[in-house]
């Protein structure tokens, strides 16, 4: 036997350290073995080539010859072309596919548009629940304006233990809707968020999470690149999943990930008491009763998934787009089978919960990991355009002097 | 008619398992502009279409003709189309082929289907819609049929969910039931709202199944592949077909080839659910570019790898060539050997034109590409690349001809 290792060209700490997917393809293309780029594998004597894909879809490549008993090292090299030009901007290109936008024109005279970060507190989904405004400016820690061109990275921090669970995020700009994201306050999370200028002129927001194998992992599920999410699935997912106490956030990710490749079934793994535990173990995460519950229902134990979804009414909106998904056609199905199976006061809060999530759903970008919804006002969900008015009018830390 | 293809007797004497397909079609809407039928006082910006029927007929006539790469036998397919008058003298087959796709018809093949998928839990089956539709959440889209938006009733009466179809085919309670355990679907339909249906978020579209709970979801592999992500519309050429079928042929063609090898060390090539998520998108990335649209498939359902169907060849593998610097171009002699040194066969145009030139070989071998300069110039060296191994659909490589 032969054994392969492999470095990644990479030049940010960043990206070294991050442990992509790597395939090794025999000469006639077809799969030798799976690994990572941190693992070393063992290898028949012969002619390999390697390739890892990237979370923004870019690819690194190698080619090796190796002899019998003899230990190389892959170098995995990007194509020139896509090359990032500066270190500083890997992470934005390679990890979040950010490729940075700068407008073709300058602006002779003053420009009086505001765009403004606010926040929210409460739980749309309990009885009467309302989301009220709090002050944001305690949240923002930091604030960068990296390259590329036009894309900035802001740093939140949401821990407050005197809040309610569910705390919101909302980023106001002239010309477009208001777009809220759910950040729970109960957990010491940092939270990154990174605001980049559109073609069009608007800016489209982003959140990233602070677990980066878990982030890469939704990277890699938006833009459909599945190989690379079974490969991570099967190994960092499931770790991610077991070590939920560490990250219940990046857990919860992980768990829709598996839900998503039906992988959650692993011989010699608990993963179902793992999804149960999630739930048990972080009363304040929506994710955990969501990504269970469809776990129960797959199982076909409905009852008990029917439980686990209706604790959304206490918990909140879950965090990950799929979660929502997940929660709204296991309860249209549920309700539409109401007196065979469950108690009627089971599907009567079901049906009020149905009704709440969907107000969100309609207004749902399905294109982000992390739930993402439009309205100024997050209790009454819409796509209304805001105009510069609008947006002076409200409070919020004004971002204006940040984004230049 | 509405099953247009079944081989079931056959198949059931040779106690085999088959692949069972429902495919829709629907261009000709009755109630909306330009329809046969009584106009609805709103149409939700929607009109007739002329491409999305013969989308349909054009899946089953790819089903018919390349029946040896399924994964199973082809048993049955039932089609139901509702052309349009220009699709019909594009395509005269469409006329009277099948059922026109209208609620009736949908539900009572949908029946049929569903009996017949649950026969053997080793069959495979395959849904294939086309025509107009809404978004109702990441993993759920409302399809119209072709009497959508008739008089009286849900607005939605005349269409279904796709969620409503998933769990529907979701293997039974009942141990004695036998559902296919292996299911493929296909949205080739807009998937966003209409902003006037905002306002109507109970209605509700007519289950295609009763809503009986599934036992234990053990399906193999169950993705749903929609033509467009959530929010965004899925597109067509006007009379042609729909740019997510033109994509998914291409795949199903050999763009999404993968090779596999079996026991005996025998190398095949097939598309799985995997490699058809990956391909989709740089065909669909093609038309963006051609046609300025901004689709992007997306995933639902059970994404799990399978085997989708088998190539019968090696497919070619697309190589995308661009000279740097540019001002080098009309000097750069490109040469192309496999990995034994030998030139591959077919003419390279001395000039690399038009740039980025653009190569189609066979996938199943090594390539050293070699790009000299000539008459030889001082500042530009030449472009001397490692072996490449290339996987279908393409891949693209700078020629850097500077040191």
């Amino acid at each position: 036997m032969s054994k392969l290792s492999f470095r990644p060209d990479f030049h940010s700490r960043e990206l070294y350290s991050l442990d992509l997917p790597v395939e090794v393809l025999r000469s006639n293309l077809t799969m030798e073995t799976r690994s990572f780029t941190s693992k070393t594998v063992d290898v028949q004597p012969g002619t390999y080539y390697v390739t890892a894909k990237l979370p923004a879809g870019q690819e690194l490549t190698g080619y090796v010859q190796v002899a019998e008993g003899e230990s190389k090292v892959v170098s995995l090299k990007l194509d020139p072309s896509d090359e990032s030009p500066h270190e500083t901007e890997e992470t934005q290109r390679y990890l979040w596919g950010q490729m940075g936008y700068e407008p073709i024109l300058e602006r002779l005279g003053g420009d009086e548009t505001e765009v403004k970060f606010r926040a929210f507190e409460g739980n749309i989904l309990k009885t009467d629940g309302r989301y009220k405004a709090i002050r944001a400016k305690n949240w923002l820690k930091k604030a960068t304006r990296p390259q590329p061109p036009g894309v900035y990275e802001f740093e939140f921090n949401t821990a407050a233990p005197r809040l309610a669970a569910c705390t919101l995020l909302q980023f106001l700009q002239p010309d477009a809707p208001a777009i809220n994201i759910v950040l729970p306050a109960q957990k010491q999370e940092t939270w990154h968020i990174v605001v980049s200028l559109q073609p069009d002129e608007t800016y489209s927001l982003d959140v990233y999470l602070q677990h980066k194998a878990a982030d890469a992992l939704l990277r890699y599920c938006e833009r459909g690149l599945l190989e690379q999410v079974a490969v991570m699935a099967t190994s960092q997912a499931l770790e991610v999943l077991y070590l939920k106490k560490e990250d219940p956030i990046a857990a919860a990710s992980a768990a829709y990930v598996l839900l998503r490749l039906d992988a959650i079934e692993q011989p010699g793994k608990r993963t179902g008491h793992w999804l149960e535990n999630l739930r048990n173990w972080f009363p304040w995460l929506p994710d955990g009763a969501v990504a269970c519950g469809e776990y129960l229902a797959r199982k076909g134990r409905h009852k008990d998934a029917l439980a686990a979804f209706l604790e959304l009414s206490e918990r909140g909106l879950p965090l990950f787009s799929d979660g929502l998904s997940y929660a709204v056609n296991r309860l249209k199905l549920y309700i539409g089978t109401e007196d065979k199976h469950f108690e009627p006061e089971q599907i009567s809060k079901a049906k009020t919960l149905l009704q709440q999530l969907q107000r969100v759903l309609t207004y749902t970008d399905f294109h982000k990991a992390v739930l993402t919804f439009k309205g100024v006002d997050p209790n009454r969900p819409s796509n209304q355009h805001l105009d510069d008015a609008h947006v002076q009018k409200y409070g919020g830390i004004d971002l204006t002097t940040l984004l230049g | 008619m509405t099953l247009v293809h079944d081989d079931r007797d056959n198949l059931a004497q040779q106690g085999k398992a088959g692949l069972h397909a429902l495919i829709a079609g629907v261009s000709a809407y009755r109630h909306l502009p330009g329809g046969a039928g009584r106009q609805a006082s709103e149409a939700f910006g929607m009109g007739q279409l002329t491409s999305t029927a013969i989308t349909a007929y054009k899946t089953y006539r790819w089903l018919l003709d390349n029946q040896s790469k399924l994964p199973l036998p082809l048993a049955t397919i039932r089609l139901l189309l509702s052309p349009s008058p220009a699709e019909i003298a594009k395509e005269p087959a469409l006329n009277g082929l099948a059922e026109p796709c209208t609620l009736d018809n949908f539900l009572t093949a949908a029946a049929d289907w569903r009996d017949d998928a649950n026969t053997n839990k080793e069959n495979v089956t395959l849904f294939y819609f086309a025509g107009h539709g809404i978004q109702r959440g990441k993993d759920d889209s409302v399809l119209l049929l072709e009497d959508f938006n008739g008089r009286g009733g849900d607005h939605l009466r005349n269409s279904v969910e796709t969620a409503n179809l998933f769990f529907g085919m979701a293997p039974p309670n009942n141990s004695r039931e036998k559902m296919a355990r292996t299911q493929f679907y296909f949205i080739d339909a807009c998937r966003n709202l209409p902003e006037k249906f905002k306002n109507f978020e109970e209605m509700t579209p007519t289950p295609v199944f009763s809503r009986e709970l599934s036992g234990r979801d053990d399906r193999i592999s169950a993705p749903i592949f929609f033509a467009a992500i959530s929010d965004t519309a899925a597109h067509a050429l006007p009379g042609d077909q729909t740019l997510f079928s033109k994509a998914l042929f291409q795949c199903l063609e050999g763009g999404a080839g993968r090779p596999v090898e079996d026991e005996n060390g025998q190398v095949n090539w097939h598309i799985s659910v995997f490699s058809l998520g990956e391909a989709l998108q740089v065909y669909l990335d093609d038309y963006n570019a051609e046609f300025g649209s901004d689709q992007e498939w997306g995933a639902g359902g059970q994404m799990k790898q399978t085997t989708i169907c088998h190539l019968d060849k090696v497919p070619d593998v697309e190589i995308i060539l661009e000279v740097n610097p540019i001002a080098a171009l009309d000097s750069a002699r490109l040469q192309v050997v496999d990995s034994f040194g030998n030139p591959v066969a077919g003419a390279i145009p001395k000039l690399l034109a038009p740039h980025p030139f653009r190569l189609k070989l066979p996938a199943n071998v090594s390539y050293r590409l070699t790009c000299t300069i000539d008459p030889p110039n001082p500042l530009w060296p030449g472009y001397e690349g490692t072996l490449v191994q290339v996987l279908p659909p393409r891949k693209r490589r700078v020629l850097k001809v500077v040191p």
